[in-house]
């Protein structure tokens, strides 16, 4: 969710409350776009639900692994 | 004795790539530490000492170092700029007076900054700007200064304005004494002429010279009305003025220049100790009970009061165990034997050292106001008091943001494990926001921390500083369930058949609680259906169970219980029946109360070159959806 948008002088600042999960290697792609211009900073927020299709594949997926450590 | 009034204890705090270390090693150049400086490009900076700063360009731990300006003391704690490592700057913070803010001058305001402004005034620290690379191409000194005021809140007070822009930037004009800095090309701090003000800019100088006096005048009525009725405050008249605002944080003074041209570093000295607080003049440290409320009894900085000291640094170097110390009051001697107020055990301190980054200095006597490092102590981590036995104390507690993130991580030959183990043990206690699990089922062991980067330099510490080499597995998001819906319920444990029996029967609600509030447990019943002493055994079987979410095992989060009513046996009923109870309540009822997965949202921030606007605004879209 974009919370707010603030054009500045030298360019575009964004914030936005953004689920842990979606930002696994979101500084890469960043530098890639902006030439390695871009930057960003996160810090916890709170917890929030999940959507279902997330939620579903996470308990499918912790479901599976803890059947895996079962079987080791 | 010394004097306390002329000690500096600043950190120095920015954006990455802002030239915060290169401000350090300029400071130290000139303070005549280190001779020949080292540039952070060329890896070699003396702050950033361990091998993944160097190989990375940034700046991973708070280095403590010891200079001299003046006969003032300062004591510079430079400071992470990647929030990555937010709980080092928290740390810092902690336990400094004062602060130079260090902006880029062509980047301006950057998310960090403003990240690290905002603690710094949550720890209302008292602060210094600098806006460096003045000599960079698209540098702007007063649009910076704008940036200050409209993206921090602040109230910059401008104390040089910059001679000649980018590659012609030639030196700085100090606006209170209308004195113009010109550096030669030599690239020695020391080469500077004072010289007329450039005509062009003799109506700025004189308009923010103006400007300056003021707002400097606003912080003393008397000095006002003399003012307004036309007499010109003296030089020390308006220094103090400015002492006081910037104290109470009222304005910021502000300077310009190039720390890699080395040009202008010496006034932020000048403002440091004209303008910053000594340890005498912040406001004392709050004592709290063992609980962390405060006692209402403080820490005052003083060499008559008893020891206090705040370790906020562990470090295992080359050297062995540091542990940096900022002693609030009294005095500390080497040889003395001080009490540990969390562990409560006392230790004897063997060797005491100043810190100059990577060398050090040993020292017999530590007092109030002074940020020491002590060799060798065993059982500390960051964030415990060091008092003296016989007045026992505790200072505020930190606290630190639970981790979010996880990898799993194992030895990639089994004779690693033992290294591993010892290796991780020393990282916890040096840094707080890193924590590890072993996985009971799997016999993993999961490291946790802040972010992707942190955990990325946990591995590099322990694959290069400790030699372990590992298999890492892919992050995880550290997930959690609640609850959505209330339900009211009842469960009887029982086990009567033969030998000692087992009863014990709870009606109770669940209900999704605040958020952030964890469990909490409460008990209603009246007429001792279930009696009292029974209550906490029932607390403890439903809080051992949150740790497990009916969904996926995830730990369980802003749940309420209420026990409301049930049941006992006189003979059959223990704490061990109704804890049992509990659990199977637990089990019964959880997932009936419409269970939710949820996971950590984080504030990002980001900030783009304009030229890219649409595309970060499309994959930010993507990303939201």
């Amino acid at each position: 969710m974009i919370k707010d948008q603030e054009i500045g002088v030298s360019g575009v600042r964004v914030k936005a409350d953004v689920p842990l999960s979606e930002m696994f290697g979101y500084i890469g792609s960043l530098r890639t776009m902006t030439s390695g211009r871009g930057q960003f900073s996160m810090e916890f927020a709170h917890y929030l639900p999940c959507p279902a299709n997330v939620s579903e594949q996470v308990i499918a997926d912790e479901k599976a692994r803890q059947e895996e450590k079962k079987k080791k | 004795m010394t004097d306390l009034s002329k000690y500096r204890n600043i950190g120095i705090f920015a954006h990455v790539d802002a030239g915060k270390t290169t401000t350090t090693e300029r400071i130290l150049k000139l303070t005549g530490k280190i001779h020949k400086t080292g540039e952070v490009h060329d890896g070699a900076a003396t702050t950033d000492f361990m091998d993944q700063e160097q190989e990375r360009g940034i700046t991973i731990q708070s280095a403590a170092t010891t200079c001299f300006w003046k006969d003032y003391r300062m004591n510079i704690i430079d400071t992470p700029g990647h929030v990555d490592f937010t709980v080092e700057v928290y740390r810092s913070l902690k336990v400094l007076d004062g602060g130079v803010g260090v902006f880029c001058g062509s980047g301006g305001v950057e998310p960090q900054s403003e990240t690290n402004w905002r603690y710094a005034n949550d720890s209302e620290v008292a602060r210094i700007i600098f806006v460096n690379k003045l000599d960079r191409i698209g540098a702007d000194f007063l649009r910076v200064v704008d940036q200050i005021k409209k993206v921090l809140g602040a109230n910059p007070l401008v104390m040089t304005l910059p001679i000649g822009r980018e590659d012609d930037f030639v030196g700085v004009v100090d606006v209170l004494s209308k004195q113009a800095y010109v550096w030669d090309d030599s690239g020695q701090p020391e080469n500077f002429e004072i010289v007329d003000i450039p005509a062009d800019m003799v109506d700025d100088v004189n308009m923010y010279h103006d400007q300056l006096i003021e707002t400097a005048v606003e912080q003393d009525d008397d000095l006002m009305m003399a003012f307004l009725e036309g007499e010109q405050p003296s030089m020390e008249d308006i220094k103090r003025c400015i002492r006081k605002g910037t104290r109470t944080m009222d304005f910021f003074p502000t300077y310009c220049g190039s720390a890699f041209k080395n040009k202008g570093v010496q006034l932020i000295l000048d403002a440091v100790v004209d303008y910053l607080p000594s340890p005498t003049e912040v406001d004392p440290q709050p004592l709290t009970d063992e609980e962390g409320e405060p006692t209402g009894e403080v820490a005052t900085v003083s060499e008559d009061e008893p020891f206090r000291a705040l370790a906020f640094k562990i470090m295992d170097d080359r050297f062995g165990a540091l542990t940096f110390v900022r002693v609030y009051s009294g005095v500390l001697n080497k040889g003395e034997t001080i009490l540990n107020s969390y562990t409560g055990k006392t230790e004897r301190i063997g060797r005491m050292v100043e810190m100059h980054a990577d060398d050090r200095n040993e020292i017999d006597r530590a007092q109030a106001g002074d940020i020491i490092a002590v060799v060798g102590m065993k059982n500390v981590q960051t964030g415990h008091t060091l008092c003296d036995p016989k007045n026992e104390c505790t200072l505020e507690a930190m606290v630190f943001p639970d981790p979010v993130i996880s990898i799993a991580v194992a030895p990639k030959d089994k004779g690693g494990s033992e290294k591993m183990g010892i290796a991780i043990g020393k990282m916890i206690a040096e840094d707080p926001s890193f924590r590890v699990e072993t996985d009971e089922d799997s016999g993993e062991t999961i490291l946790k921390g802040m972010g992707e980067l942190h955990l990325d330099i946990k591995v590099d510490i322990l694959k290069r500083t400790y030699d372990v080499e590992l298999e890492v597995g892919e992050p995880q998001v550290a997930y959690r369930e609640t609850i959505t819906q209330e339900i009211e319920d009842s469960y009887t444990h029982k086990k009567q058949s033969g030998g000692s029996g087992q009863f014990g029967k709870i009606d109770y609600r669940i209900k999704p609680g605040e958020p952030g509030d964890g469990f909490v447990f409460s008990s209603s019943v009246v007429g001792g259906n279930v009696p009292k002493e029974f209550f906490p055994a029932v607390q403890k079987g439903f809080a051992g169970m949150m740790e497990n979410g009916p969904l996926a095992g995830f730990p369980v989060l802003d749940v309420e219980v209420e026990l409301f009513d049930g049941g006992f046996h006189a003979v059959d009923s223990s704490a061990v029946a109704f804890e049992l109870a509990a659990r199977g309540a637990y089990r019964q009822s959880m997932p009936k109360a419409g269970p939710q997965l949820i996971e950590p949202i984080m504030n990002v921030d980001v900030f783009t070159p304009e030229d890219h606007v649409g595309d970060l605004s499309v994959t930010l879209i993507v990303v939201v959806a």
